[in-house]
Parts: structure tokens; C-alpha cells; sequence
């Protein structure tokens, strides 16, 4: 049988040599300790001795080949031997197969590690974008009997509230999350199963539960706990770093929730704080508790507090108030009450919805969203959002395509999406896409104000109440007539004051004019 | 390993013995009326012999009065540095500098004033008025004249000159910047180059490497005059004296090397006084009875070696012409053990209690101070009153000489006050040379046929080729090819510039760094050096500050140990020890090992950076690699140039474009930004960089982490400018090398970021390194080595927690903190 001659392997990390030359040809005689050819590594020049005594069959590189270490390079056997079983071969082959069927086992073992008949219940995912939610409340306690479909506890978006149905049956055995806590979508927030079973692996963050698990899950509970903690310590340490910015932005640093070792605030729980509005200046004497209740904001409070203020620090607003001539909308509004039906439902805002849909199209730059300090994105049709008020604060729902729809149909999407968003079912990925804002204080008897605008919207329009004002009449005497506000918000940035107006001006001859622009 | 030198086994094996020659001592037998008669001295040479050994005992009388009284001949002065006086060695040195001229560099000990002297006195009387005031109004810009000169008149040239060579020693002791080197070598290194009076060396034994390196300098570079060595006879039991007996005597310069094949141009002088401080080396503390029998051990020739009576200055004279006439015979190296003995104790504190008083006044009785002039005026060279005029002299010039040292209006102190930098700007020359002598490189191939060469030129210069694809490690320029270019280019461009140390030549370096270069190179500039650290750092030092470009290399950074003193106390100290006069041209490649276990696997930088006057530095990619040797190699001041054996074959993954074909320098001092990012500084020395990088991939793709990698190819002299930014801007900074964490230089970085950046850190700088162990075997590397895993264990745990991240065990709380520096691990 014909044998091989390898590449040597000259040195652990020597991967591949490349041939010098060939000092035996096809056909020559060789017999143990011939030099067959020589091979050279980056760092030195070799010669390689054949290692099977017989007749050189074949060669299987060349002079200059770069060839791995452990494949045959020739083969020497008796003439008339087939090699071709040799060629491409490697001394490498025969041991790599062991490695490869040794890792089957090994995949299999994290499933068998957990060793459990609990089940976990984990937090679901409430929307594409949602990453983590807050716990509301409790509705189980551990050791409470729970079947499937069983409310276990409500959990809230920055934008809506839930129920999580428990979907494994027996008794609530751990909860890994309390009521406040933010908890990443898909992890697991509570164990459910017969009882008596271990839970600690289903634990977020523990170890598979092997045999010393028991010993491991501590610690690494403990770093999983310190990379979300986020709870206001007295006297817990401030880095330089954090202290510096704190005292820039005005902030005490020592009212702020530390996320860095040890508990020590870092530079991005200030960044944090700022980000959220602040809620840690207001220093309150310590003696006083009894005087005021801390409450912890709700996911949406948060969001709203961080995107106003967001709003505020990083856009340049401002806001142009006019008023028009209601008397046509308001006559027009009597008439549909009176028509009765759906039509009585529409209301004085969804007027104005309808006409600033009809007027936006003509001011791209305020139908419009930054992208970032140096472009917008214009809208091809009005995403008009409206801020509706909810015991959860303020939400802002999107009608899409408002452009394109009738006013019944805008003044129907509003009822729904502000209905959805009161009992806080509303799919969060309707509280997004917005292109402009309008929001309506007019029923509460505000005359004037600056409305603040969504991001990364361009404008929004705040709508006032209606006053009665005189001005001089055809005839040269006073006349009354009902001036309804409009406030427009809009961010300098990306439109200017006078572009500004003409979108308002336009907007207010849309409604002294509504029953001709209905025509349009 | 040469190939061309057969080791036959019937050769070796043969039957046979060791024969050795007899080595003559103390045959020295004519009466200075022979001498005179034989017309080698004139009566004036044997007077002026006298004269000679007058201005020695006379100049360390005054050191002994001014240490031991405060006081000499009115003059009251507190002198509180060193005095290692040799009182009673005068005819000795007067004998060997008899006949050596300025082209003869003479190298000493810590106890030279007498052998500095001797050679100065000798120069002067062979070089010519105008060369004389060319040295002394060249020197400093005549400082050191125009000091002496306020002296007063002179009769003659000469005498100027011995006044100038006197008060120059003497405000050098007394650390004046009217000294020879400003002060600042002192008594313990004091020389004068321009009289071939080259350092001597507060260490034991320090001269015995350097002097060789100098002696190969001449050798190579075909430079007039021969090398001496000067140590006493303690010195010889000094190892790298030994070393540096054994690198004089190799073979090869007679069996291998093609041209400067002459024997080694040195004389070793062994000034035998029987004592160490207080030990006897003759019956005490030694064994070899006479210290000529020392290099039978070493060579056939056995040096030529003879012992010579040090109370005779005629006799050293003797024995000192058939020396030189041996080495100017290209038979060196040649050895001498001069006895002599020493009046005064190693120093002024000693007390004697080591000889008896009847030893020390058998002694004197044939001091040759009073036995010489009694032989002159024996056979009728001299009259009493011609010796009592020479005595009286002496005793005038010291004196004048003294009060103008001591006097801080004539000879200043440095002002530190006024002038805080003043070491400073001597710490390192800063210069770029591109050729140390101008002439023709001796190659024996032209550049263009040089294959190792072109090979290199060949490769892809980067990690992927033009068409994106990755580039096979054959293929690849690597950091290897980084260095070896450099090398390349520079040694057809210094003539001065040689390599070596063990397995350069034929081998082309353990690491493959001078592979192809014998093909283009003589034995005389790139040899296999014998395995002797202290000897191939020790003589490079004499090579480079001989004026010659000399590139070495100790194969694993752990023998730096065995070269302590040459790196650290020799290499690093002689350029600002001599004021500036001296440069030190000199780069020490290191490798730090893996896979080789405790004393094959350390990254010894801190030990380097924490010595003054060594710039270090450590190249993880080939871009840095070829910048930082072509700077290296073109530079004046000493370099540890560190290595590491895990990355000699990576290719450059960072720079733009790939590894230039073009020379570039990078300076020392500079850092590399690999990665930008705005969340966490990560610095880096050495491999670890790729470790590093592999961390921040990871920081960026789990964690939304952006890490600035900036790696420390630099480590002294450091530029912060850039490190202090990065820091400001991110706030966390993590510091990572191979080094054992305990001492890493990386604690001194992060001390100094620390004080710069206190109130931008949002976290204390976190240093991760190996651990405080030996290095296990290589199969335990991840135990011991800092890991991509370490490195982001340590930011979740120091810096920023990172959500999601479980940290391994890899950080310690303090109570395991605590334990861990109590014991010590």
C-alpha cells in the first residue's frame, strides 16, 4: 500500500509552509531519511525527509505551493499503486472527527440544566419598539392558586396599560419583579407550577441550575440587581464626572438613583435625570415627610416628561398667536347638530382638524419631522396627531391620512382613538408617525398659550376658546363678532416666522371660509 | 552554528591534554642606569616620570585632607561626595599610561583619579602646543579654559594643560559646572574623552564589558589605538567581567570573520592591591593565587598575560611596550595584572581593621614615591634639589588648583534653583544621525540582490488584498517584516551600525527578525554573540558610546536580569552622567515569550520605565513596529525596544492603506488611536491590543458601548495629550497589559490620568494585568494572561455596569483584594 508524506507542522503556530524545491522527481527511487524537498515557514528554511521507503508515485503541489501543515504532499509506494485515495488527504482528518462527536451532548445539556417542573410567566412584548414595561400591580400573591388565563399582574408601556394573563397553571411560587419595576420584554417575571419546585433557575440572570448552581446564583443575581438598580440612596457616592455635570445642569446629585458600582451615581444617571425632567432639584427638608407623598411617575408620565423636556432643551421654539372669525364654523357646527345622526357628534375641533389637514399640504416644512439638525422629512399626506387628556396624562393618538378623509370620518377616528386611549388599551404603535399636532384647549377657556411641540414633529397648533371682540364694521360702526385663538408652535430650526404665518393666515381664511374650503 | 566549521567527532573525541605557558611574574630586573644607558629614556622621560607620580599623590593627598580636615594647605572646603583614593598605586598608572596616546581609550573604576590622571599627563607630553589648545578651547567652548586661565600666566602649553586636566578633575569631584561634565559624573566617573580618557565606573567591574564594546568599535570600524581595561583585582570576580574576558576571546573573529579579523585590540589590566574594600582577594575571597592565571581559562593564548611589579614604573613601562606591541600585532587580547598596593583605606571612613600596621609600613618602606627618586638621584638623573623643586611644584599648583575648585565665584555650582531643568535637558541627546562615520557600509550584496530584502518588499502590506480578499500569513507583511526592513535600509546606510546576540547570524534571530541578512552582511557586522547578557549589553554600551551604531538583542525579555546592570545602571545613565558628552546610539531588542512558562513568558517594561535615561517602547503592529525602529535606529539615545513573540506574524489591521512602502518615523513618545469611540478609553501595551479589541467589538455589539482604543506603543518618554483628551471626553478609562498587575507601568498611567482628569473620571482608571504569579504553563494562558473577558468583567464591575452582563470571576471585591496584596499573590 502506497504511503503519504505530510507537510510538517514546524512549530505550534506554524499553520502552512510553502514548497522550496523538489529534490526527488515522479518515478525516483526513496528510501527513510531521503530529502524529498525542501519547505520554507516565514522565520526559517527546512527539509523535509521521507518518512516510507518505495517509489515516488506522485506529488501533489508544486515548488512555491503554500500547503497546510499535516497534508500529504506526495505519495511513495510500490509503481502501480493507486494514490488517488491519498491526494487532499490530511494526517489532521483522523482525530479531528472525535472533537466533533463529542459536542453533540454538549448542546443538549442547557436544556436538561434547568431541572424544574415550574414554569416562568414572562413579560410580554406590547409592541414592535417596546423593549421593557413597569409592573402595576400585583393581582396574585406567591402562594395563590392560579390557572391558565388568570390575570397575574398589569403592566404599562410608556404609552399603555395591560393585564398579563398567567399562562401555566399550579401556584404562584416566586416573583422576580416587584410592583414599579421595569422589566425587560420577554423576561421571565414570575414562576407558576406545582409546589415545592425550585425556581431559582428561572430566576432572570441565574445560572443554569446544575449541580453547584445553588453557590453561582448568588453573585450573579447580585450583578444583574446592581446593572438595573436604579433606587435613590442617601449618601451614596457621585463619581467627579457626575458631580460636575449635576452641578452644571443644577441638579443635587445626591437625589439621583445610582447605577454604578457600588450604587455610585455615574455620569449617565445624570444624564438620566436630566433627560427626565429634573424631578430630583426640588430638595425637600428631610424633617417635614409627613407634608408631602413621593410619587413615582408612570411609564407615561416618564415618557412625557422626558419627550417635553426633550422638546424643550433641544429645539428652537416658538409661537406666533392669531385669531379668526369663528362665526362661519359656528353656524356650520349648529347646522350639523341640528342635521342630528353622526353628524350631531362632530365637534368645533374636528373642524379645525379638517381644515388644518387641508392647509398643511401647502407648508411642507410644517407637515414635517427633523431628522436631525441638518434635515427634515417631508410628509407626502397629514399624519395629524391629536392630544388627547387621560387619567394616565396625555397621550397623542395619530389619524393617519387625515388629508384624505371627510370630516365625519376625521371627527369618528378621533373618538375611537381617543376612547382607546382613556381605558389604555390603545396599540402603541398608534401613538407614532405624527407630521403635525393639534391640541385643543379652547373648552377649558384658555385664551392663549405655547403649546409644546411633539417630537421630532415640526409644529404643532394649540386651538384657544372663543371670545367675543369688536372691530369696526362695514358701515363704520362697532361690531361684534366670536374670535377664536390659534397658537402655533414651531421649531426655528426648520421653518421661519414668516413662512410660519402665511401656513396661519391661510389656516385662518380655511375657516372663516370652511363651508368653501368644504367644497374644495 | 555555522556551517562552514565541522565539529568532527574523531577531532574532539581524540585523546589529548591541555597544555599551558608559563606566565612570567614580576621578571623585571634593570636599574634605571640601564634603562638610561640603554638610551630608551632620556634623563628629562625619567624625571618627568617622577613629576608625574608627584601630581597623582600630591592631588589625592589634598582629597584625603579635605575629606578628613576640611582643610588642605590653608584652604578650608566641605567636600561630602566620594573620594575612592589609590594613594601608593601612582607608579602603577604612570607605567601603563606611559605610552598611550589620546587614540588609546583607557576605561577605569570607581578608584581612577590616579589612572585618569596618569593618562592625561601622558597625552600632554606627546600632543603638540596647537592640538592641545585646540582640545581645550573646543572643549565645553573653552568653559573649563577660561576658568583656568584665571589661574593666572603659564610658563608653557603644557603646563596650562596640567592645569587644566587638574582643576577640570578636580571641580568635576567637587560638582562644578566648571567640572568636566558639569559635575554630575563625579568623583566615581570622571574622564576626559579628548585625552582618550574614557568613563570610569562606580560600579565593580562596570569597565570590564564597556572597554570590550570600545575595543570592538575600533576593531570594525578600523579606528587608531587599543582599549584598556582597568579593574581591580576584586573586579575579577565580577561575572560580566568574565563575560566580557570570553567575548574579547571568541574564536570566530579568527575562524569566520572575513575582514577586521584581528585579535581583539584590548588590554585587560587587573590593578592588583590585594583588597577588595576590606576583603583579601589574595587568601581571603579569591582563589587563583595570581590574577594573570585568569585567562588560561578563557583562551590558548591566555592573553599573553604576565604579572608586573606596580611599585616600579619602569617595569610597568616594560611589560606595557611588549603588551602593545602584541596588540598593534593584531594579537590581542593581552593581559596584565599590575601589583601595586594602596596606602590610603577604599575610603576616608575605613578604619583599617582589616591589615596590621606592620603590613602597611612594610609597604611604605619601598614606596615608590621615595624609591624612585632615590634610584635617580642613585644613577645621576636628578639632584635631591631638583626632586625637593618638583615636590615643591606640585604642591604650588595643587594648591592653586584647590582654591580655585572650592571657590564657588571661579567655579559654580549648577543653580537648580534657577534653572530647575538643568538635568533635564541632558537626560537624552534627542538626535537623528542618519550615519555615525561617513563612509561606504561594508555589504556583500547589493540591495537590489539582497533576497531577504525583496522578499519583504514583495509582500501585501496589509490584512486583505486589492480585491478585499484576507491575505495568507505567507503573503503578509507582518510585524516581523516591519522590523526587519528597518534593520535592512539602516544597515545599508550606517556604516557604523552592527547586530548581534545569540543566534543573529545564522539563525537570523530566534525570532526570524535578521532572517537573509548574512547573505548580505560580514561577520563584523552581524554576528552570533555567546550567551552572555551582561557582555552583549555591556558592549554595546562601549560600542555606541565609542561612536558606533549598535543594535542588540537578549532572545526573551526575562534576561534583562541577567543584564541588570548594563541596562539599567550603564545603557541608561552615561549620556546625562557625561553631560551630554557622550551619546548612546544604542537600541536593546527584547521579545516577551509565551508558551515557555515562569522565566520564558514576562513583560518586563516596568522595570525598564522605571529607570531614567531608557526609552522604551513596545510595537503591537507592523505600522508601529516599522515607525518606531526606523526613529530607534536613527536616534542617539539608548532604547528597549520590546517585542512580542504572540504577534510577530500579525499584519496591520489598523492603519490606513496598510504598512507604507515608504521610510516613516513615528516618534517615541507618541500613542495610536486603533479604534474611536466616545463611552470608555481603553489603553493598551503590547498583545493584549488585539485582546482589547476583541472586548470592545463586543462592548459595541451586546452593550451599545462605543471604546476608544488607544494603544501605548510608547512607554517612556509618553505624550498624555492624547490620552487626556480621550479620557476627558469619556470619563472611564481601562488600562490593560501582559504585565504582572502588581508594578505594571500601567499603575503609573493611571495615577498620573487620575491627578489630570479627577473631576472628568466618572469611575477610578481600572488596571487590568496578569496575575501577581509565576506564568503557568501555556495550557493555563486564560488563567493567568488578561482576556477580552477580563477586560469586560472589569468595566461592568469598575466602570459601568452593562445591562445583561453576568461577570465571571474575574474581579475581586476588597476583602479578596485584601487577602490577595496580604500574601502577597
Amino acid at each position: 500500500m502506497a504511503n503519504a508524506v505530510i507537510m510538517p507542522k514546524a512549530g505550534i503556530t506554524v499553520e502552512s509552509c510553502i514548497i522550496g524545491t523538489w529534490e526527488k522527481k515522479v518515478g525516483d527511487p526513496v528510501k527513510i531519511g531521503d530529502i524529498l524537498f525542501s519547505y520554507e515557514t516565514d522565520k526559517a528554511s527546512f527539509e523535509c525527509e521521507s518518512t516510507a521507503e518505495g517509489t515516488l508515485l506522485e506529488i501533489f503541489f508544486e515548488e512555491g505551493d503554500e500547503v497546510p501543515c499535516l497534508v500529504n504532499v506526495c505519495a511513495i509506494g510500490n509503481p502501480g499503486e493507486d494514490v488517488s485515495g491519498l491526494k487532499g488527504g490530511s494526517a489532521a482528518e483522523a482525530p479531528a472527527a472525535a472533537p466533533a462527536a463529542a459536542a453533540a451532548p454538549a448542546a443538549a445539556a442547557p436544556a436538561a440544566a434547568c431541572n424544574t417542573k415550574a414554569q416562568a410567566v414572562i413579560m410580554p412584548k406590547a409592541g414592535i419598539t417596546v423593549e421593557s414595561c413597569i409592573i402595576g400591580e400585583w393581582l396574585k400573591a406567591i402562594g395563590d392558586d392560579v390557572k391558565v388565563g388568570d390575570i397575574l399582574f398589569t403592566y404599562e408601556t410608556d404609552k399603555a396599560s395591560f393585564e398579563c394573563e398567567s399562562t401555566a397553571e399550579g401556584k404562584l411560587l416566586a416573583i422576580f419583579f416587584e410592583e414599579g419595576d421595569e422589566v425587560p420584554c420577554m423576561e421571565n417575571v414570575c414562576a407558576v407550577g406545582p409546589e415545592g419546585e425550585p425556581t431559582d433557575c428561572l430566576k432572570p440572570g441565574a445560572a443554569p441550575m446544575v449541580v453547584e448552581a445553588a453557590v453561582e446564583a448568588a453573585p450573579a443575581a447580585e450583578t444583574a440587581e446592581a446593572a438595573v438598580a436604579a433606587e435613590v440612596v442617601a449618601g451614596a457616592p457621585v463619581s467627579p464626572r457626575a458631580a460636575k455635570l449635576a452641578a452644571a445642569a443644577g441638579i443635587d446629585a445626591s437625589r439621583i438613583a445610582g447605577t454604578g458600582p457600588n450604587g455610585r451615581v455615574i455620569e449617565r444617571d445624570v444624564q438620566q435625570a436630566i433627560a427626565n425632567g429634573t424631578a430630583a432639584m426640588t430638595a425637600a427638608p428631610a424633617a417635614a415627610q409627613a407634608a408631602y407623598e413621593d410619587v413615582k411617575f408612570s411609564g407615561i408620565r416618564r415618557a412625557i416628561s422626558k419627550s417635553m423636556h426633550q422638546s424643550l432643551s433641544t429645539m428652537a421654539q416658538l409661537t406666533h398667536t392669531t385669531s379668526f372669525d369663528a362665526t362661519n364654523i359656528l353656524a356650520y357646527r349648529k347646522m350639523l347638530k341640528n342635521a342630528g345622526d353622526e353628524y350631531a357628534g362632530i365637534t368645533l375641533g374636528d373642524i379645525i382638524l379638517y381644515a388644518v389637514s387641508r392647509t398643511l399640504l401647502n407648508h411642507p416644512d410644517l407637515n414635517a419631522n427633523m431628522l436631525d439638525d441638518n434635515s427634515i422629512r417631508r410628509f407626502s399626506q397629514v399624519n395629524l396627531g391629536v392630544a388627547v387628556d387621560t387619567p394616565r396624562g396625555l397621550m397623542v393618538p395619530t389619524i393617519v391620512g387625515a388629508d384624505k378623509m371627510s370630516l365625519l370620518e376625521i371627527s369618528k377616528a378621533v373618538k375611537e382613538l381617543a376612547a382607546e386611549c382613556r381605558d389604555g388599551g390603545i396599540n402603541p404603535d398608534k401613538l407614532s408617525g405624527g407630521s403635525f399636532t393639534v391640541s385643543n384647549l379652547g373648552n377649558m377657556g384658555v385664551e392663549s398659550f405655547t403649546p409644546v411641540i411633539n417630537p421630532p414633529q415640526t409644529g404643532i397648533l394649540g386651538v384657544c376658546g372663543t371670545t367675543d371682540r369688536v372691530r369696526k364694521g362695514k358701515d363704520g360702526g362697532i361690531e361684534i363678532y366670536p374670535a377664536m385663538g390659534l397658537s402655533l408652535t414651531y421649531d426655528h430650526r426648520a421653518v421661519d416666522g414668516t413662512p410660519a404665518a402665511r401656513f396661519q393666515k391661510e389656516l385662518c381664511q380655511n375657516l372663516e371660509n370652511f363651508t368653501t374650503l368644504l367644497a374644495k | 552554528m555555522p556551517k562552514s566549521l565541522y565539529v568532527d567527532p574523531s577531532v574532539v573525541r581524540a585523546p589529548g591534554k591541555v597544555t599551558f605557558n608559563e606566565i612570567p611574574v614580576n621578571q623585571y630586573n634593570k636599574t634605571v642606569k640601564e634603562e638610561l644607558e640603554s638610551g630608551k629614556y632620556t634623563k628629562e622621560d625619567l624625571v618627568r616620570i617622577f613629576r608625574d607620580m608627584t601630581v597623582l599623590r600630591e592631588f589625592e593627598t589634598m582629597l584625603n585632607l579635605i575629606k578628613t580636615q576640611g582643610s588642605y594647605n590653608g584652604i578650608d572646603h566641605t567636600y561630602p561626595g566620594p573620594a575612592h583614593l589609590s594613594i601608593g598605586q601612582e607608579a602603577a598608572c604612570v607605567g601603563q599610561a606611559y605610552l598611550l596616546d589620546e587614540n588609546d581609550f583607557a576605561f577605569g573604576s570607581h578608584r581612577s583619579h590616579s589612572e585618569i590622571l596618569a593618562k592625561a599627563l601622558s597625552t600632554i607630553n606627546k600632543m603638540t602646543d596647537e592640538q592641545l589648545m585646540n582640545v581645550m578651547e573646543t572643549f565645553l567652548e573653552g568653559k573649563c579654559l577660561r576658568s583656568t586661565q584665571k589661574l593666572g600666566e603659564t610658563k608653557d602649553t603644557k603646563e596650562l594643560a596640567i592645569r587644566f586636566i587638574l582643576y577640570g578633575t578636580l571641580s568635576e569631584i567637587f560638582a562644578r559646572e566648571t567640572g568636566f561634565h558639569m559635575g554630575m559624573g563625579g568623583s566615581m566617573h570622571a574622564f576626559f574623552l579628548p585625552f582618550g580618557i574614557y568613563p570610569n565606573n562606580a560600579i565593580v567591574g562596570g569597565s570590564g564589558t564597556i572597554s570590550t564594546g570600545a575595543a570592538l568599535y575600533k576593531k570594525v570600524n578600523n579606528k587608531k589605538g587599543i582599549c584598556v581595561c582597568n579593574v581591580g583585582d576584586a573586579a575579577m570576580a565580577r561575572g560580566p567581567v568574565w563575560e566580557a574576558l570570553n567575548f574579547a576571546a571568541m574564536d570566530q573573529y579568527k575562524t569566520l570573520w572575513e575582514s577586521h579579523n584581528d585579535g581583539m585590540p584590548i588590554l585587560y589590566n587587573i590593578f592588583n592591591n590585594s583588597y577588595g574594600m576590606g576583603d583579601q582577594t589574595r587568601g581571603e575571597t579569591m582563589g587563583q593565587g595570581c590574577m594573570s592565571r585568569i585567562a588560561s581559562g578563557v583562551s590558548p593564548t591566555q592573553f599573553h598575560a604576565e604579572t608586573v611589579d606596580g611599585f616600579n614604573p619602569l617595569a610597568v613601562i616594560d611589560a606595557m611596550e611588549r603588551k602593545l606591541q602584541l596588540l598593534r600585532n593584531g594579537q590581542g587580547p593581552v593581559m596584565l595584572e599590575t601589583l601595586t598596593y594602596r596606602f590610603s583605606g577604599h575610603s576616608v571612613s575605613d578604619q583599617n581593621a582589616y591589615r596590621t600596621k606592620e603590613e602597611m609600613d612594610a609597604w611604605k618602606e619601598v614606596d615608590p614615591l621615595t624609591t624612585y627618586p632615590a634610584a635617580l638621584i642613585e644613577a645621576g638623573v636628578a639632584t635631591q634639589a631638583e626632586i625637593d623643586a618638583i615636590l615643591a611644584e606640585t604642591k604650588e599648583r595643587m594648591t592653586m588648583i584647590c582654591k580655585a575648585a572650592a571657590d564657588p565665584e571661579i567655579s559654580p555650582y549648577c543653580d537648580f534653583k534657577k534653572d530647575p531643568a538643568v538635568v533635564e535637558r541632558i537626560m537624552f541627546s534627542n538626535q537623528k544621525v542618519e550615519k555615525m562615520d561617513d563612509r561606504e557600509p561594508e555589504i556583500t550584496v547589493p540591495k537590489e540582490e539582497a533576497e531577504g530584502y525583496q522578499k519583504i518588499k514583495a509582500k501585501v502590506r496589509s490584512t486583505i488584498d486589492a480585491d478585499g480578499k484576507p491575505v495568507s500569513k505567507m503573503k503578509m507583511y507582518n510585524l516581523r517584516d516591519g522590523l526587519s526592513e528597518v534593520i535592512w535600509d539602516r544597515f545599508y546606510e550606517d556604516p557604523t551600525m552592527i547586530a548581534y546576540g545569540e543566534d543573529c547570524r545564522d539563525w537570523g534571530g530566534a525570532f526570524a527578525v535578521y532572517r537573509g541578512m548574512m547573505d548580505a552582511l560580514p561577520h563584523s557586522r552581524l554576528f552570533n554573540s555567546p550567551l552572555a547578557e551582561g557582555a552583549i549589553v555591556g558592549t554595546a554600551v562601549g560600542y555606541a558610546l565609542s561612536g558606533g551604531r549598535a543594535l542588540v538583542e537578549l532572545m526573551y525579555a526575562d534576561f534583562i536580569g541577567c543584564a541588570g546592570d548594563e541596562i539599567f545602571n550603564q545603557m541608561s545613565k552615561w549620556q546625562a552622567m557625561s553631560a551630554g558628552i557622550l551619546k548612546m546610539p544604542l537600541v536593546l531588542r527584547v521579545s516577551v515569550g509565551s508558551k515557555y512558562g515562569a522565566q520564558h513568558s514576562q513583560d518586563w517594561t516596568a522595570l525598564c520605565t522605571h529607570i531614567p535615561g531608557l526609552k522604551v517602547c513596545f510595537p503591537a503592529t507592523p505600522w508601529e513596529a516599522k515607525g518606531l525602529m526606523e526613529t530607534a535606529l536613527k536616534g542617539t539615545d539608548p532604547v528597549v525596544f520590546f517585542e512580542s513573540q504572540r504577534i510577530y506574524d500579525v499584519g496591520e489591521q489598523f492603519h490606513e492603506g496598510g504598512v507604507p512602502t515608504e521610510r516613516y518615523e513615528i516618534e517615541i513618545g507618541d500613542t495610536n488611536k486603533v479604534r474611536d469611540g466616545k463611552d470608555i478609553t481603553i489603553l493598551t501595551v503590547g498583545a493584549v491590543l488585539y485582546r482589547a479589541m476583541d472586548a470592545a467589538k463586543q462592548l459595541s455589539e451586546k452593550y451599545g458601548l462605543e471604546a476608544d482604543v488607544i494603544n501605548l506603543h510608547s512607554l517612556s518618554p509618553l505624550d498624555y495629550t492624547k490620552i487626556l483628551e480621550s479620557v476627558r471626553k469619556t470619563g472611564k478609562v481601562l488600562l490593560v497589559s501582559d504585565a504582572c498587575a502588581r508594578g505594571s507601568f500601567l499603575n503609573d498611567v493611571a495615577r498620573n490620568i487620575t491627578e489630570q482628569c479627577f473631576d472628568d473620571l466618572d469611575a477610578p482608571p481600572a488596571v487590568v494585568g496578569a496575575k501577581n504569579w509565576i506564568t503557568p504553563p501555556f495550557e493555563f494562558d486564560e488563567f493567568f494572561f488578561p482576556q477580552a473577558s477580563w477586560i469586560l468583567d472589569t468595566i461592568h464591575e469598575k466602570l459601568i455596569p452593562l445591562a445583561g452582563y453576568t461577570a465571571e470571576a474575574n474581579v475581586c471585591d476588597e476583602a479578596e483584594f485584601i487577602r490577595r496584596a496580604k500574601e502577597g499573590v
